[in-house]
């Protein structure tokens, strides 16, 4: 993605490569998706007459837990591309693999949180909190299952050595999607799950 | 900070070091049960500031072309306007009785 | 169709083909299909207000067998539903956006393939699946939603009011369809923005192109909206929730109906501006064309369309000023709607001063321009009234909306398309349409058309609700069933008409005269190759050197028109 496909080109509106500027036109398709979805919450709850303290109901410090774990795998991620930036393809592979498995875990503690709230009796239809709770962080969730197959993608094509100091531009838009889902997550932890 | 310039990878640290310590903040002042306003403003501004601090270096906006700002600035303002614009109806209920 | 020696498979060539012509074909002909489909739905429809209840002819026995090939009260909701999302989503939408966009961006920005053949290629193939879905809708047991295209809330959101899987189908085939128009607008954006070959500035973009680019940038801003709505009505179908529901339908406290509508809307309105930019864009450049004139005030133009598209965002309201929306918020939309008739009169204008004076051919293409041209005005001049809140409140809900948005939308866009079609055919199949059969679909579609829209906003006026199954049902609707009649009749006329069409596509295909690279003598890149063009478009990337509307140039001393790929442009050209 990081080859033009005109050879010389007049001007683009942004000097950046295609494949960039075609990652951040995706985004901000999905940046109105979650404003539809979190708008929606954010009215309903001002405009509702009660809502519980989500500390009540929810695990905050698992939740916690997994926000430092959601940080951590874009630190990781923008590791994955400083060295392949420098052309270190062991430690991409390597950096690249932990994102991906902080992505699971991520994923794994959620779907045991899940499971556990529901069992006590927090399911979507208990409550406007419940069904807001589980679409937002549900949506986010499939987008972060997405990530991740899209890293294990990646870490294969690495592994085949499709990357290099002068071609990492799929890294680096992969990488843009996985930190605009980490701010999502960040948005929702604060604004979801705390207050 | 010229223009394409990658941060160091101690760069990325030093970010990563302020987003854990931010959300130790926002956990602690949650558990610490102050004041609903207050615990709110907190929150918001935390959660600014780890988005920026992300959307800022990890994403690499602080170094690219001020034109690049535009692709994820234009639907965050019509966002924030399309969700303002809800606030008569569905928060305050002002709406006509039939 | 491409004079191409690449020795690929028959499946990689014309199935799962990464070209942008072979996909933008692909999406022309699905297009077509559904249009077909909606216009049969639409005659159904127009039978049943004509003659409410009574059999259907010819194919009512098969259609309804149990009811003695009438119409039965649980299908006509499905059949309106069906035509607007049908027509909106999976027939305008392919051929607007999926056909003249895919065909044209590459080859009038001179370059060899969209930024990115293979999401193209998805794009393309996750419509056939929603088209599935959408299909499936109609055999499940209840049959096709009925909620109208517009699925409201309650009646979609609740299981206990619409309980059957017709509605479902509906909402993840649009999704799947919002999916592929997302990876098209990614694609359309990216490479007409970032693409463009060398000489070609954004000032000698060709119209089309900023129609779909602002179409493009359209979808990609407010689609997901819509889509984060459906996933909720979803969610309180089959999940539990109650995001749009409240009182006894709702599991639990807290939704609200009106946002439903607000987040619908949100979309909604944005949608009819995404259906007709990339029209205003191809008659501006169509009537450069053939009145061998710049096209009048380009900048402007361009200007009050990018206006149009930001303003579009926020006049959603006046789709709910009867719906109990705060009156104050509903003051703001209706100042902010009637603001837009005025960069619209100024392109509008635009247009007419393109036309003054010109040296006219009054080719097919032509002439259905000239019908856009005419049936926009009017449609036009009527939403002026409907953005008033006051009037509104007297005709909502009947057919002078109908009327005012088949004009705007269907008769602006349906001749459009026919402009479109009869214009890039030689391009895109290497073969000339037969003028003689076009002369004739034009005058018969023109005639027919405005018979049919221009009676419906009498009717609206008069009272006559939208949606209604039978208004002899309506004491105060029996003197005006008569129009019914007539216009049942008309309805009919245009459809017949559009056979003209399908024979003339068909015929021409195949046994059509082979078509020369420039037939229209036209001054954009994509009329300096061949037609059909190389496999590839562009051996190497072509340099421009002027607009896309040097016609009429006064120090031409042979031909009166310079290409934008000619290098005597730069002298003689004006940009």
């Amino acid at each position: 993605m990081d080859r033009m496909i005109n050879a010389e080109v007049e001007t683009p509106l942004i000097d950046i490569p295609t494949g960039k500027f075609g990652m951040w036109v995706f985004l901000i398709s999905e940046i109105m998706f979650f404003t539809g979805l979190i708008g929606s919450y954010i009215v309903l709850r001002l405009g509702a007459t009660s809502w519980p303290r989500p500390g009540t109901i929810l695990n905050t410090p698992l939740l916690g837990l997994n926000t430092l774990i959601l940080l951590s795998s874009s630190l990781t991620m923008a590791l994955a591309l400083h060295a392949i930036q420098q052309g270190r393809q062991a430690a991409l592979r390597r950096f690249l693999l932990l994102t991906a498995g902080l992505g699971v875990a991520f994923l794994g503690i959620k779907g045991f949180d899940y499971a556990h709230m529901w069992h006590r009796g927090f399911t979507m239809s208990a409550s406007l909190f419940g069904s807001c709770y589980y679409l937002l962080t549900g949506f986010h969730a499939l987008h972060v299952l997405s990530g991740v197959i899209l890293l294990l993608s990646l870490f294969f094509a690495a592994s085949h050595g499709r990357f290099s100091a002068a071609h990492y531009g799929r890294i680096e838009y992969s990488g843009l999607y996985w930190h605009f889902i980490d701010i999502v997550w960040v948005i929702l932890f604060a604004i979801l799950c705390l207050v | 900070m010229k223009i394409n310039a990658h941060p160091t990878a101690r760069t990325y640290l030093a970010i990563y070091g302020w987003l854990l310590g931010l959300t130790i903040l926002e956990v602690s002042v949650v558990l610490a049960g102050w004041p609903q306003g207050a615990t709110v403003t907190i929150l918001i501004a935390t959660a600014l500031a780890k988005a920026m601090l992300i959307a800022l270096y990890f994403m690499h906006l602080k170094f690219d072309r001020p034109l690049v700002w535009l692709l994820p600035g234009i639907p965050v303002v019509l966002g924030i306007v399309f969700v303002l614009a809800l606030f008569p109806d569905v928060v305050f209920h002002l709406v006509q009785r039939m | 169709m491409s004079k191409t020696l690449s020795g690929q498979s028959f499946w990689r060539r014309y199935v799962f083909s990464t070209n942008h012509k072979v996909i933008a074909v692909q999406y022309l002909f699905t297009g077509m299909l559904f249009l077909a489909l909606g216009g049969v739905m639409a005659l159904l429809i127009r039978w049943q207000l004509a003659y409410p209840w009574q059999p259907i002819p010819f194919i009512g026995q098969w259609l309804f067998p149990g009811s003695g090939g009438a119409m039965t009260p649980e299908v006509y909701p499905m059949l309106f539903t069906m035509h607007g999302g049908i027509m909106v989503f999976f027939a305008i939408t392919p051929i607007l956006l999926g056909a003249l966009g895919n065909y044209t961006i590459p080859l009038e920005v001179g370059a060899r393939d969209m930024a990115f053949p293979r999401l193209n290629m998805l794009s393309y193939w996750f419509l056939v699946v929603g088209s599935v879905l959408l299909l499936a809708s109609f055999l499940v047991p209840g049959g096709a939603a009925g909620s109208g295209w517009t699925l409201y809330a309650p009646l979609s959101a609740s299981t206990e009011v619409t309980p059957g899987w017709g509605q479902d189908l509906f909402i993840l085939g649009l999704a799947l369809d919002a999916v592929s128009i997302l990876m098209g607008g990614v694609n359309y954006i990216t490479t007409i923005m970032q693409l463009r070959a060398p000489g070609l500035t954004l000032r000698r973009l060709p119209l089309t192109l900023w129609g779909l680019f602002y179409s493009a940038v359209l979808n990609t801003l407010w689609l997901p909206i819509v889509a984060s709505a459906l996933f909720m009505v979803l969610c309180d179908r089959r999940l539990g929730t109650a995001f749009f529901l409240a009182g006894p339908l709702a599991p639990h406290a807290g939704g609200q109906v009106l946002l439903y509508q607000h987040l619908f809307w949100g979309f909604g309105h944005p949608e009819v501006y995404i259906l007709i930019l990339p029209v205003w864009g191809l008659v501006g450049d169509l009537l450069s064309v053939f009145s061998r004139k710049p096209a009048f005030g380009y900048q402007a133009t361009v200007c009050s369309m990018l206006v149009i598209t930001v303003l579009s965002g926020i006049v959603w309201g006046h789709h709910m000023f009867t719906s109990g929306m705060n009156p104050l918020v509903g003051k703001a939309f209706m100042f902010l709607t009637i603001t837009v008739s005025v960069p619209t009169a100024i392109f509008f204008l635009n247009w007419l001063g393109t036309l003054w004076r010109g040296a006219i051919r009054l080719t097919v293409p032509m002439l259905f321009t000239l019908g856009v041209v005419f049936v926009f005005a009017i449609g036009g001049l009527t939403g002026l009234f409907n953005a008033l809140q006051t009037f509104d409140v007297y005709i909502h809900d009947t057919y002078f909306v109908v009327g005012h948005f088949h004009y705007t939308l269907a008769a602006s866009v349906l001749f459009g398309t026919f402009a479109f079609i009869y214009f890039w055919f030689p391009k895109i199949f290497g073969r000339h349409m037969n003028a003689r059969l076009g002369y004739w679909h034009f005058g018969l579609s023109f005639v027919f058309l405005n018979a049919v829209f221009s009676v419906m906003m009498f009717l609206g006026l008069h009272g006559h609700m939208r949606r209604i199954a039978d208004a002899t049902a309506y004491e105060f609707l029996k003197p005006v069933q008569h129009w019914n009649v007539f216009l049942g009749w008309a309805a009919l006329g245009l459809g017949l008409s559009q056979l003209l069409f399908f024979i003339n596509v068909l015929y021409s295909l195949f046994k059509g005269a082979p078509a020369p690279a420039n037939p229209w003598e036209a001054g954009s890149l994509a009329w300096t190759v061949s037609s059909p063009p190389p496999e590839h478009n562009y051996a190497t990337p072509p340099r421009v050197f002027c607009g896309p509307h040097e016609y009429g140039v006064p120090s031409l001393t042979n031909g009166d028109w310079l290409s934008q790929a000619d290098p005597q442009a730069a002298k003689l050209a004006r940009s």
